[in-house]
């Protein structure tokens, strides 16, 4: 009996470590229609090997929302105009399972099965790291939005193009935010995903280079459900601000354990977590005055010809889809105007030329802002906005003039709220 | 030396919760030898129960607790009956297979029910601490420790000293001798899996007020449970509690000094070495 209940304890490892490596692999069948070509019939066709089901479903249908809004926006405008002549667009999406092996494998499929030469990213930056392989192979242009890993663009590839800035860039805009209060000495704690690794490095980096001083700074592993001894440890160091580079449930984790250990910062930032309004809910007034990072606001002041205003696309997202839209799908509506763009500029839905297009944009204003497309595909210059909650909801309170609504900082003491 | 207090404390507060999670599935794994893969989200379940109670009749989850625990004990108790007993007896793959199916049926129906979104279970406290002596005691974690004690003695008593705690018992020392003692081995199978169920909410509800919690949080804390049952020993009503501790308190040593980055490291290194210096546990019976 004894015996056999060790076996069970070693059989449960190797089950265990057998349904990791298979939830891993696997792949999907579904059958497309073959070779219908690009520009056939008036229609120029983009493939999206974007998730639908799986563990990224949730950020995969943003994308998914954000593409769809940007074709049925054009086809409502007659389409894209190709050297005079109007095409409609048609977005294939294929669920990758929010698996980047799939990724790669659908975005082959697109190519060969369905003759698509034009491809949007599918969501998250394994998955784009993966899926932009095979676009690269076959020379067909891929942007990318959902993921600004600085791996994707290190590689010399030609054919990758984004709508999102680097990773590391994700919490210059907070650090500035945070300069203009006093603040002098910040902690960073940051959970081990690509991420998050990434974005905390920048973060750290730019930090140390615009005189704060890091006084604290660790990697825990990401779903982690306790990190009091960390926030022990921090209070010893009395740091003005803690900047959290995670999750969303690590991100409440911190607030309420920093809460429970008494441990006061004058700020409290993250990159994910404060701009959904699930943070107010699950937090109530413990999230009252904390930051977060954003890459797109609806009140930023930016505009183009296809949505407008950027509370204009606000507008027209929640009349398609009936909730306010969040950056993610802000991002990959601005990925495919970009596409959009780099076709009417080619006069061609060629892939060579499409890519050529797009590595020539140069600076370009889209109602997400003003930036300038990189040689290696990245880009640059986008103005990255903060935000707060207050009473519960999320206020732009940077750049510029959107400071004046900012609120509360230094934060009060918990046992003050 | 405060702060090295104050970690090892915190270490022995996150024992609790540990060890509060871990009480089910220790049952559940000595007398049935039965693995419960849906253990962490029959407690997911118990935290969305007590937030739906909590928002919709305004009843303070450990108010509400007596009355998630019968819920869960009745549902444990069917479920057992009508569903795990068909194919407890044979081969092991079978439970295994079984708990998994439920697991992913438990949390599909929670996403239909609850959405993807993260949530939480809100009290005043639920954030709070008590100051004592210049260390903090969050109040979720002291209490989470309190009823691991308490609960790990009453299973004690219950399994030592009463009738049916006997049954229970005798069936987990082997079926056959226990059928010829007159025992009925389903009813004995669904008592526990009803007990445990109970106990799985309770620690279930302490989750959801000390984390936030999404339906695909039930992994991690199947693997947690995995973890403490095995140092603390299987089948033993005070394994949890002295397995909870023993992690807890390494854990929360080891995040300083070698960095949070290496607590898995340190908990699965922990799990190797006990399987294979002691494999029946900290407080399990030599082999017989």
């Amino acid at each position: 009996m004894r015996k056999s209940k060790k076996g069970m304890a070693w059989f449960f490892v190797l089950a265990m470590s057998l349904a990791l490596i298979l939830s891993g692999c696997g792949s999907s069948t579904t059958a497309g229609q073959t070779a219908a070509g690009n520009s056939a019939a008036g229609t120029i066709k983009i493939g999206a090997p974007d998730a639908a089901t799986g563990s990224l479903a949730n950020e995969g249908k943003l994308v998914h929302d954000g593409y769809t809004l940007w074709q049925n926006l054009v086809n409502q405008q007659g389409g894209l105009n190709v050297n005079g002549k109007k095409y409609k667009v048609d977005i294939v999406f294929k669920d990758d399972q929010s698996n980047p092996t799939n990724s790669a494998s659908l975005t082959e499929q697109l190519y060969t099965q369905d003759g698509i030469r034009l491809f949007l990213s599918p969501y998250a930056s394994p998955n784009i790291f993966s899926a932009t392989t095979v676009a690269e192979r076959h020379k067909v242009p891929m942007i990318a939005a959902g993921g600004g890993a600085k791996s994707i663009f290190t590689r010399g590839y030609k054919y990758v193009f984004s709508s999102y800035p680097y990773s590391g860039e994700y919490l210059g805009s907070v650090l500035d935010l945070l300069k203009t209060k006093g603040i002098k000495s910040v902690a960073f704690l940051h959970a081990d995903d690509l991420f998050s690794q990434e974005a905390d490095q920048g973060g750290e980096a730019y930090a140390k280079s615009h005189g704060f001083d890091v006084v604290y700074s660790a990697q825990y592993p990401s779903n982690t459900t306790d990190l009091t001894s960390q926030l022990t440890q921090i209070a010893q160091k009395k740091p003005d601000a803690l900047i959290g580079t995670g999750h969303f449930q690590e991100a409440v984790l911190l607030v309420k354990e920093s809460k429970q250990m008494n441990v006061n910062f004058k700020a409290i930032a993250f990159t994910v977590g404060p701009s959904m309004p699930s943070f107010g809910q699950t937090l109530g007034k413990d999230s009252e005055g904390i930051l977060g990072a954003s890459l797109w606001t609806p009140d930023l002041p930016y505009k183009d010809d296809i949505f407008g205003t950027a509370k204009n696309y606000a507008k027209l997202y929640k009349e398609a889809f009936g909730v306010e839209p969040d950056y993610h799908s802000a991002m990959a509506s601005a990925a495919a105007e970009m596409m959009g763009m780099a076709i009417e500029k080619a006069g061609s839905a060629d892939p060579q030329k499409v890519r050529d297009a797009l590595a020539n944009l140069g600076t370009i204003s889209l109602f997400d802002g003003t930036f300038t497309v990189e040689a290696n595909g990245s880009i640059s210059g986008l103005k990255l906005p903060v935000i707060q909650v207050q009473n519960g909801q999320a206020v732009t309170v940077w750049p510029g003039d959107f400071s004046k609504n900012l609120k509360d900082i230094p934060l009060p003491p918990w046992n003050k709220r | 030396m405060h702060l090295w207090l104050q970690i090892i404390l915190n270490g022995i507060l996150q024992g609790g919760i540990l060890g509060i999670s871990a009480l089910a599935f220790s049952l559940q794994w000595g007398v049935m030898n039965l693995i419960n893969l849906a253990h962490g989200s029959f407690q997911i379940l118990a935290a969305y129960v007590a937030m739906v109670l909590l928002q919709r009749l305004g009843l303070d989850p450990f108010l509400a607790m007596p009355l998630v625990f019968l819920i869960f004990l009745a549902g444990g108790y069917l479920l057992q009956f009508g569903i795990i007993n068909r194919v407890i007896s044979g081969n092991l793959f079978m439970t295994l297979l079984l708990t998994y199916g439920l697991d992913f049926v438990l949390a599909n129906f929670m996403i239909l029910l609850f959405t993807a979104d993260y949530k939480s279970v809100n009290t005043p406290y639920a954030n709070s601490s008590w100051h004592l002596l210049g260390f903090q005691f969050p109040i979720v974690r002291t209490l989470a420790l309190i009823f691991l004690v308490i609960l790990s003695l009453l299973l004690w008593l219950f399994l030592e000293y009463s009738r049916t705690g006997r049954a229970i018992r005798a069936t987990s020392m082997g079926t056959e001798p226990a059928r010829l003692m007159g025992l009925k081995i389903p009813k004995v199978y669904a008592l526990t899996f009803g007990l445990s169920s109970g106990l799985a909410a309770i620690g279930g509800i302490f989750f959801g007020l000390s984390n936030a919690f999404s339906p695909a949080a039930g992994g991690p804390l199947t693997v947690g449970a995995f973890v403490v049952t095995i140092l603390g020993g299987v089948g033993t009503s005070w394994g949890p509690l002295v397995g909870g501790l023993i992690l807890g308190v390494l854990d929360a040593v080891g995040s300083v000094i070698l960095g949070p980055t290496y607590v898995n490291i340190i908990t699965f290194g922990l799990l190797l070495i006990i399987l294979i210096l002691r494999p029946t546990g900290v407080l399990g019976r030599a082999a017989t």
